[in-house]
């Protein structure tokens, strides 16, 4: 098959001894990096891009690629550690994660982070080899109002991801997305909800939100409520690693979660979001067991994680097959491309066929490499538990506060930081989830902004939506998701559930 | 921003929770306190969001979308707080002021200083609030703590990685 | 080449070094400019397509400098607040703004009470590059040039749409329209993919692009370019028709530039600009800002005051044409 010629060019080509040690420096800085609470992959990137300047276009290219894998597993770390998300797909991770780590598991949660992401990430590279320009096309079919229809999609789905009310996470995903339109409007450029400061013109910034609402909310939480006293942290394999039913409840739910994750990583703007908040919904809905969810339910990081990595890799789809970076992250490596003298698109296929397939081999490379080097470091990751919380928690919130400061110098932006914890801190106390909030924070701009422009394309005619296949089959799961909510049978146990907390 | 109402309306509801077995009026405290935070959200989105431009459907301004969001978010706080009236739910927990406070100062120090006094003193300053945080304080530990941290933060974020921060006032 | 990050770090270390030993009897002597770290302020977020722009060349005039230069991004108010910033700084070289010159100007309309005045409070060192927004269509659109574009607006009397991705393509878009004598609705999009699949399923009758994405999606196959809002055609884009050869006055060219506080003293502007010339005229520099569509340009601090001050009039005009509400 043509495939496996191609995969092997790129095997010669990112195999080389010199790439190797490239891929293994950036997996490693990333993971650093990314370790560090607060800093996701957008600062980890940015910060390390400048290393890879000198380099030769597919070493630093390959270098890039394994500082997001790194920084991405990096993220996922201090997720499920202390509740800390760098990125939007990561606070999925923490819902489950973090309470599995308060339960003591968090090395196996850690490891099942680890081996779900290499699992996407082998499954991801196979599907970008194997499919990448046919899927790509499907990419392309997406037109203003199935855009919207994606998105009312992701809201409701949104919805079932908080344990508690319906009602309440209905509204929490409301005011998300009303906090998503903050700034200034771009069909009028008139500014929105601003309240005369200038530092919101361009919107709410997404990193001093999440650490705000969750991270830093949680260091309080546990400063009110000290857990009780650990016994002191075995870190023998024998406790770390997942239990025999543990791997029995994560498998399955990876598999899903690299087919959704494979799927929705193509299409540009929410896709790798949706894909991480899409894999979670799936498995609580599907679970024999959904009031579990919300304690540590290992199907609720093992899905999510594998859903993230496999979208991180078909999310190159876009950029090596039609020039189109799909999300921030994709938007750097399309700009070290450029700097390298790379213009991305479909014609690097054919005219730098060892850079594009060195590129998609690498990325199974740097996956391998980030498991490899990971597992044993679960025990050094873990054993920063046994750091006593009186020196861990004011450190952490030191590194929030540098990573802030890293994507912009404004002291406005602690201010954001300090009234998201404020914010997070009510919510906390009156059992309101900030979870839902944060996806209608992501999805609401997008949602009004395709529903705008598909009307005013339509001249106004709402059957715009019913008269595209794609956007009428995207709203027909909407509703079938929005009955299964209302659904009574459903209700009962989802209120059960929350009486038993 | 600070138009949240956010410490206020929580106040009015601990308080509610002490009455809660005597007069039986609010039987989730919690629900309540979300309602009335709901209801505040969105009467503040209707009233500031009110001079933009409604527009049509064909045309929609940029008030269109934000004050049917505003009049829902108002909606279901009103369905929630009717409902916490009647339905038991649990309690507010008791609020702790000496955590967040000093978490907040920190962060509020270490961003408002960064700039005039550079890294080294501003990360030893957050870490100090924060350790504050907690009643029994060790100081001594705190500062080699801090004092270590610092340094560690100079070493890696301004010389490994060039960072845009400096290490010491008067630049 | 692979040495780039040892080489980076020690020469911080060594810049780290310098500083400290000569540090007690420090003497900024202007004549030996520039002498320690030099800050390049970027009014994106770190990360985003412009910030590549701004450390590509904070790595270029590091090396020619011989000092380090490190990129703060001072994102928001469309980098009202990083111009700002710039100006109040100390006049003394080390703080340099990397910016469009073109948004820079541009902020002075589009804002009720711009927070300062841009021509006074900044002074320009060196040009960038310049680069025209474009107009496209669909590849397999039956509208081959301007004029067939026109005709089909004509025909379309005022029921037509086109995508338009910045300010600067929404006001390309009005002025074209305005000068054909023709109608049509805009539809905004944040960035330029965003916009792709309307414009290709033919949703959109045309679009006002940014160079970046119009020319690599031309490259693609899915877009056909049918004029750049430049005065004359661009040298990277020879083939691309100036909107002026049809007979329809349009001269609106998107530049960038560099900027320092106002009271920087003349011999610091003149070292810096020789800086940037000099990264300017390697052609790797050439090649790069032609990926961005754009060409390399260069010129005197005094020449980038006068255009910064003849694009503030100009864009005065066209927020006045466009009918672009004031914040």
């Amino acid at each position: 098959m043509e495939v496996f010629e191609h995969l092997a060019t790129g095997f010669m080509a990112a195999g080389s001894l010199e790439n190797l040690m490239f891929c293994l420096i950036g997996v490693v800085l990333g993971t650093l990096i990314g370790v560090l609470p607060g800093i996701g992959p957008i600062p980890a990137l940015a910060i390390l891009l400048p290393i890879t300047f000198g380099l030769d276009p597919l070493s630093s290219l390959i270098m890039l690629a394994g500082i997001y894998y790194g920084a991405q597993y990096g993220g996922s770390t201090t997720s499920i550690l202390v509740n800390m998300p760098g990125e939007a797909s990561s606070v999925v991770t923490c819902i489950e994660g973090h309470q599995m780590a308060r339960k003591g598991r968090a090395g196996a949660a850690l490891a099942i982070a680890a081996l779900g992401s290499f699992f996407a990430g082998t499954i991801g590279t196979v599907f970008i080899a194997a499919f990448g320009p046919p899927l790509a096309s499907i990419a392309q079919q997406f037109n203003s109002p199935d855009y919207f229809a994606l998105m009312l999609l992701g809201l409701t789905m949104a919805i079932v991801l908080a344990h508690g009310s319906v009602l309440k996470a209905v509204a929490m995903v409301l005011i998300g997305l009303l906090l998503g339109l903050v700034g200034t409007d771009i069909n009028t450029g008139l500014t929105r909800y601003t309240f005369g400061l200038s530092g919101l013109w361009e919107g709410i910034d997404f990193l001093p939100l999440v650490l705000g609402l969750f991270g830093i909310v949680e260091i309080i939480r546990n400063l009110e409520n000290p857990p009780p006293p650990r016994e002191a942290i075995s870190t023998r394999m024998h406790d770390m690693w997942p239990t025999k039913k543990e791997f029995k409840e994560a498998y399955p739910a990876a598999l899903r979660g690299t087919g959704l994750g494979s799927l929705l990583g193509i299409l540009p703007g929410g896709g790798a979001v949706l894909a991480s908040f899409a894999s979670y919904t799936l498995e609580k809905k599907i679970s024999k067991n959904p009031r579990k969810f919300g304690t540590g339910a290992v199907e609720g990081v093992a899905g999510p994680e594998a859903a993230n990595n496999a979208a991180a890799q078909t999310s190159f789809i876009p950029l090596l097959t039609l020039g189109i970076p799909s999300n921030p992250i994709m938007a750097i490596m399309m700009g070290a491309m450029i700097i390298q003298g790379i213009q991305p698109g479909a014609a690097v296929m054919t005219t730098r066929p060892d850079l594009f397939w060195g590129m998609v081999a690498s990325m199974w490379i740097g996956n391998l490499m980030l498991v490899v080097i990971n597992l044993p470091m679960i025990g050094i990751w873990v054993k920063l538990l046994s750091v006593p919380y009186r020196l861990l928690y004011p450190a952490i919130l030191l590194f929030c506060a540098i990573g802030v400061y890293s994507t912009s110098t404004e002291p406005f932006m602690m201010v954001l930081m300090i009234v998201f914890t404020l914010f997070g801190y009510v919510l906390f106390k009156l059992g309101c989830e900030p979870a839902p909030m944060v996806l209608g924070f992501i999805l609401g701009p997008l949602m009004e902004e395709n529903l705008r422009r598909s009307l005013v394309i339509s001249r106004g005619d709402p059957m715009i939506f019913i008269n595209r296949p794609i956007s009428a089959t995207l709203l027909v799961a909407t509703l079938l998701m929005l009955c299964l909510i209302i659904f009574p049978q459903f209700r009962k146990t989802r209120e059960e559930a929350f009486q038993e907390e | 921003m600070t138009a949240w109402p956010a410490p206020k309306g929580s106040q009015t509801v601990s308080h509610s929770r002490v009455f809660r077995e005597e007069t039986m009026v609010i039987k989730s405290p919690q629900d309540f306190g979300a309602g009335i935070l709901f209801i505040l959200f969105g009467a503040i989105g209707l009233y500031v969001g009110s001079d933009l431009t409604f527009g049509s459907a064909r045309n929609m301004g940029p008030g269109y979308f934000p004050m049917i969001i505003c009049g829902l978010i108002a909606l279901i706080g009103l369905i929630v707080t009717v409902k916490s009236l009647a339905i038991e739910g649990p309690a507010i927990e008791r609020i702790q002021l000496r955590p967040i406070v000093f978490i907040l100062l920190a962060i509020a120090a270490f961003g408002i200083l960064i700039a005039e006094i550079g890294a080294v003193i501003s990360s030893i300053l957050l870490i100090m609030f924060a350790a504050y945080a907690r009643r029994d304080v060790k100081p001594v530990e705190t500062v080699v703590f801090a004092v270590t941290t610092a340094a560690f933060v100079v070493i890696i974020f301004v010389y490994a990685l060039g960072q845009p921060m400096p290490v010491w006032w008067g630049r | 080449m692979t040495e780039q990050h040892p080489k980076l770090t020690r020469r911080t270390l060594i810049a780290a070094a310098t500083m400290a030993a000569v540090l007690p009897g420090v003497s900024f002597a202007q004549s030996s400019y520039p002498n320690t770290t030099i800050t390049f302020v970027c009014a994106f977020p770190a990360g985003s397509g412009a910030d590549v722009l701004v450390r590509f060349f904070s790595e270029k005039v590091a090396t020619v400098s011989k000092q380090t230069v490190i990129v703060e991004n001072k994102p928001g108010a469309n980098g009202n607040i990083a111009a700002e910033y710039v100006s109040r700084a100390k006049p003394d070289g080390y703080t340099v703004y990397v910016h469009s010159g073109t948004s820079t100007a541009a902020n002075m309309s589009l804002f009720k009470k711009p927070s300062i005045d841009v021509t006074k409070a900044l002074r320009g060192v060196q040009f960038i590059n310049k680069q025209p927004f474009m107009i496209a269509v669909a590849a397999d659109s039956p509208i081959k040039d301007m004029k067939q574009l026109t005709e089909h607006l004509k025909a379309k009397a005022g029921d037509a749409t086109y995508g338009s991705t910045a300010t600067s393509g929404k006001v390309l878009a009005e002025v074209y329209l305005q000068l054909a004598g023709v109608s049509a609705t805009e539809v905004s999009y944040k960035t330029g993919p965003d916009s792709l699949n309307d414009i290709t399923s033919g949703q959109l009758d045309f679009a006002a692009l940014d160079p970046v994405f119009a020319l690599s999606q031309q490259r693609e196959g899915r877009l056909r370019l049918l004029a750049v809002g430049s005065p004359q055609r661009m040298k990277s884009t020879p083939e691309i028709p100036a909107i002026k050869e049809y007979g329809l006055n349009v001269d609106q060219l998107g530049w960038w530039g560099v900027f320092v506080p106002a009271k920087t003293a003349d011999e610091v502007v003149l070292k810096l600009n020789s800086l940037f010339q000099e990264v300017l005229d390697k052609p790797e520099t050439e090649a790069f800002l032609n990926k961005f569509g754009g060409d390399v340009y260069k010129g005197t601090p005094k020449e980038v005051d006068e255009l910064l001050a003849k694009t503030v009039e100009e864009w005065r005009a066209y927020v006045a044409l466009a009918k672009i509400p004031q914040n």
